[in-house]
């Protein structure tokens, strides 16, 4: 049977997406990029750090420890044949795989011999092998990928800040685990892990590059396990279970000694009950980012007091994280005086929510988010990523451009006053040692 | 479009013009990207200014004569569409840079927004050329504040463990070398900076350092070249600053181990070895690949063996700097496992110079660097880079060429590399 891709288009952006979803859930998306030597392939599965309790598809309730997600992306790189990254290299590909809060994404990059390591990747991550001495191996390895976590005090201040916001929910937990809960972790509740979260439903590949559509779309058919798969029949599939999380804060204040020359400040504010998928969830993302930017960015007149004040310098910046019914919004960086740059940051927050966003900002900030936006296509990896992420999500990436365009100013400060509250806010100070 | 046909063609590359005053135009066009890229980097020797120098691009980004605060530059940049303007200091061998790179969404992509090139790099020369001045000088007041930026963000490079072992070891091996100079400077040279000295020290760096302006994108020749002739004009260019040629090789001398002590959680090891290869050297390509097999991937001796096999480390690489001809091996390790880390990375070491090489760990970095030499032609600002440093070595970057010398590199070649690697420093960062 032939396969007849969807095709997703933009106007705005001169880009088009080539879409087929198998009868087993698989998801495969194709970004054709004429004139690019580069082809990049990501294979994702919807499955964090976060989603370390669970209902598998036989009815058994698992709580497993933390940091199994990451520790499942290493022990897929070891097959019967070596390690991935040596068998992509025999291929001149360039390898690599990331454990986020919510996503798992293997994913290579090649000019050459394209389809061999396509191949590869999907072979590797449809057909995992857990043997026990390897993932004893393996805990060494992690367990220095988390001490070099624990002396970089960027990353330090980010995991202990959301520790402090949130209570239960297991965003506040490092998506590497703990070298305790590292230990924990064996083949089995690897293999049980891999067997909730990778089903074909769970999981989208990536394509872009120079390709001829049919061509790929025929090959994924006959390579993939997962695209071959039957559909599933009437299985309920995976349940995640993530703890009920209280509006307020759970800690005010954490402080830490490290190693560093200037004190940092991070400070972030929660939410609960965010949009779970669709434009309601886009939305509320990127007009979050929007209104961060706009009270905190570069052209914002914080920014400008703090810098000319000397209490803030040009790593200042805001973020917005979302994902798993949760959502904060950080602000912060270095600073000789994080008490004191908390309390003006606390005021600010209280004006702003005030006196509301002025036209002129307004109109201004919206041409940069949209210049930024189209500049991101640029990169075969952003697009890749972008895409694939908010398509978990249920959305279309190129119909971001749009809703940007339509979003209105009053939409902002809605967001400004449901994100910012400077009643319920969070704080992680490092300070330097011995001083 | 999903079937395009494929035609060979040559790779990109950039096209040269030498403009009077010492500005090297270089011009890339193609249809890949959807912003316009330029870069104007300024050159200078590496030795006393590296602190002055260093602190012009964060004083010139605090204000101009029309744009008269950080703020209104911001949104003037923000009125372009989101125009994105970074500035860098590199240090490039013994060679100090400042670059700043513009990012423009093309005009085609917006909607009425023509012209935005220009004003942007009308803009730009606004920033290099006119900043804020008050009695003839830089404005005082953000001038004492950029000089305390600067101080803290130099003393902040010991917040980055990997990054702060890497300079402390070049400090150590290239202590009589100006290479040991940090590019964001030294703090006991920022006290004495002044608003006046320090503007007259800009206007002579502006006018007479050597200028190199890049510019790639879906673009044509012709008027491309006129908008950078307008933006920088050879009557406000005299040139004729003295570079220095890129430095001599210097012997190792006696074998040095300098161990430093913090509260940390993870040991920091970083060896420091001279071979003298360089872009210039015939053996490039050959060190290239040695490089690669020993520890520039993870298909690499070292990730496999440091790594893989003994589980002692989440990282290990090697890099090859190719100005002086130097090469580094770092890796993030536990305190107690020092000794096993460094006797193993020194064992591949040997085995490099041994020639127990395999056919396939010279297959694959060939395939590696292959690989991702031809995405190169991609990114054209990276390509741009690239381009720049082989420039500065008195060669031409030609991809096809490049790949042909590589293919032919043999295996006698790669041995008689790494037999010039002499371990000259071992530095460590470890626990109290």
């Amino acid at each position: 049977m032939p396969i007849t891709p969807e095709r997703i288009l933009s106007q705005t952006l001169a880009e088009e997406v080539h879409h087929v979803q198998f009868p087993s859930g698989l998801r495969v998306f194709f970004c054709p990029k004429p004139g690019f030597k580069k082809k990049y392939a990501c294979y994702s599965t919807y499955y964090g750090s976060v989603d370390s309790e669970f209902i598998e598809p036989s009815g058994a309730r698992l709580k497993v420890p933390d940091g199994i997600a990451h520790f499942l992306e290493h022990t897929l790189f070891e097959t019967e044949d070596g390690n991935v990254s040596d068998l992509f290299a025999k291929r001149g590909a360039y390898n690599n795989a990331a454990t986020s809060f919510t996503t798992t994404t293997y994913l290579f990059a090649s000019s050459d011999r394209f389809y061999d390591n396509l191949k590869l990747l999907v072979d590797f991550v449809e057909n995992p092998v857990f043997r026990p001495d390897k993932v004893e191996k393996e805990k060494g390895i992690i367990e220095q990928e988390i001490k070099g976590y624990e002396d970089n005090p960027g990353w330090v201040s980010y995991m202990g800040l959301l520790e402090s916001l949130f209570e239960r929910h297991p965003m506040r937990i490092d998506i590497a685990g703990t070298p305790e809960t590292i230990r924990l972790i064996d083949s089995e509740t690897l293999h049980r892990s891999y067997r909730a979260f990778y089903s074909p439903s769970n999981m989208i590949l990536f394509v872009v590059g120079e390709l001829d559509s049919r061509e790929l779309f025929d090959f994924v058919a006959g390579a993939s396990r997962n695209a071959a798969a039957p559909a599933p029949a009437g299985s309920p599939g995976v349940k995640r279970i993530y703890p009920e999380e209280p509006r307020q804060v759970f800690r005010r204040e954490m402080r830490k000694e490290m190693e560093v020359a200037l004190p940092k400040l991070l400070l972030g504010f929660k939410e609960t009950g965010t949009p779970a998928s669709g434009e309601a969830f886009v939305l509320h993302d990127l007009a979050s980012e929007f209104a961060l930017e706009l009270l905190f960015g570069r052209s914002s007149d914080t920014y400008r007091e703090l810098y000319e004040s000397q209490l803030v310098l040009d790593d200042f910046g805001a973020s917005y994280g979302i994902g798993a019914g949760i959502g904060y919004g950080i602000v912060g960086g270095d600073t000789p005086d994080p008490d004191q740059l908390r309390d003006v940051l606390l005021g600010k927050v209280g004006g702003l929510i005030e006196n509301g966003i002025t036209d002129e900002d307004f109109e201004r900030e919206k041409r940069k988010f949209i210049g930024n936006f189209i500049r991101g296509f640029n990169s075969l990896e952003y697009i890749a990523g972008h895409y694939t992420f908010f398509r978990f999500h249920d959305f279309d990436l190129f119909r971001c451009v749009d809703m940007l365009a339509k979003i209105e100013r009053r939409t902002l400060e809605d967001r400004v006053r449901g994100l910012l509250d400077p009643e319920n806010y969070a704080s992680y100070v490092i300070t330097p040692r011995g001083r | 479009m999903s079937t395009p046909p494929t035609t060979p063609s040559r790779p990109p590359s950039f096209t040269h013009f030498r403009l009077p005053g010492d500005l090297h135009f270089a011009f890339n066009s193609n249809k890949k990207m959807k912003t316009v890229l330029v870069t104007a980097s300024f050159l200078g020797n590496l030795d006393d200014t590296v602190t002055r120098v260093a602190l012009l691009p964060s004083i010139l980004r605090r204000g101009t004569h029309r744009s008269r605060d950080m703020q209104a530059i911001s949104r003037r940049l923000d009125g372009l569409y989101g125009a994105s303007l970074g500035t860098y200091v590199h240090k490039i061998g013994e060679w100090h840079a400042v670059r700043f790179r513009l990012e423009v969404v093309n005009d085609r992509f917006l909607p009425g927004g023509r012209g935005v090139l220009r004003e942007a790099l009308e803009f730009l020369r606004e920033i290099l050329e006119c900043p804020l001045e008050v009695g003839g000088g830089f404005h005082p007041e953000y001038l004492e504040q950029e000089k305390v930026n600067l101080r803290r963000s130099i003393e902040s490079l010991v917040d980055n463990k990997s990054a702060y072992a890497e300079q402390r070891l070049v400090e150590e091996m290239c202590r009589e070398e100006p290479f040991r100079l940090y590019e964001q400077g030294r703090i006991e040279d920022i006290p004495a900076i002044k608003a006046r000295a320090l503007r007259s020290f800009h206007s002579s760096w502006v006018r007479r350092y050597p200028l190199h302006v890049y510019v790639a994108g879906d673009l044509e020749l012709e008027p491309t070249r006129e908008l950078v002739a307008s933006a920088f004009p050879s009557s406000g260019r005299e040139g004729g600053y003295a570079l220095n040629d890129p430095p001599k090789s210097v012997p190792v001398g006696a074998r040095r181990e300098v161990t430093e002590r913090m509260d940390v959680n993870q040991a920091k090891l970083v060896l420091g070895f001279r071979h003298g290869i360089t872009f210039a050297s015939p053996e490039y390509e050959a060190l290239l690949l040695m490089n690669g097999i020993l520890g520039g991937y993870s298909h690499s001796k070292l990730f496999q063996n440091v790594r893989e096999k003994e589980s002692l480390c989440y990282s290990v690489q090697s890099s090859a700097e190719r100005t002086k001809g130097l090469l580094f091996i770092s890796s993030g390790i536990a305190p107690e496992k020092h000794s096993r880390a460094l006797e193993i990375i020194l064992k591949n070491v040997e085995a490099m110079k041994h020639g127990d090489i395999t056919d396939q760990e010279i297959e694959s970095t060939v395939l590696t660097i292959l690989n991702s030499n031809e995405m190169l032609e991609d990114n054209l600002g990276l390509l741009g880079d690239v381009d720049f440093i082989w420039s500065l070595h008195g060669r031409q970057l030609d991809l096809t060429a490049f790949r042909e010398r590589l293919k032919r590199v043999t295996r006698d070649e790669i041995v008689a590399a790494a037999r010039k690697l002499e371990h000259d420093t071992t530095y460590l960062l470890t626990t109290k």
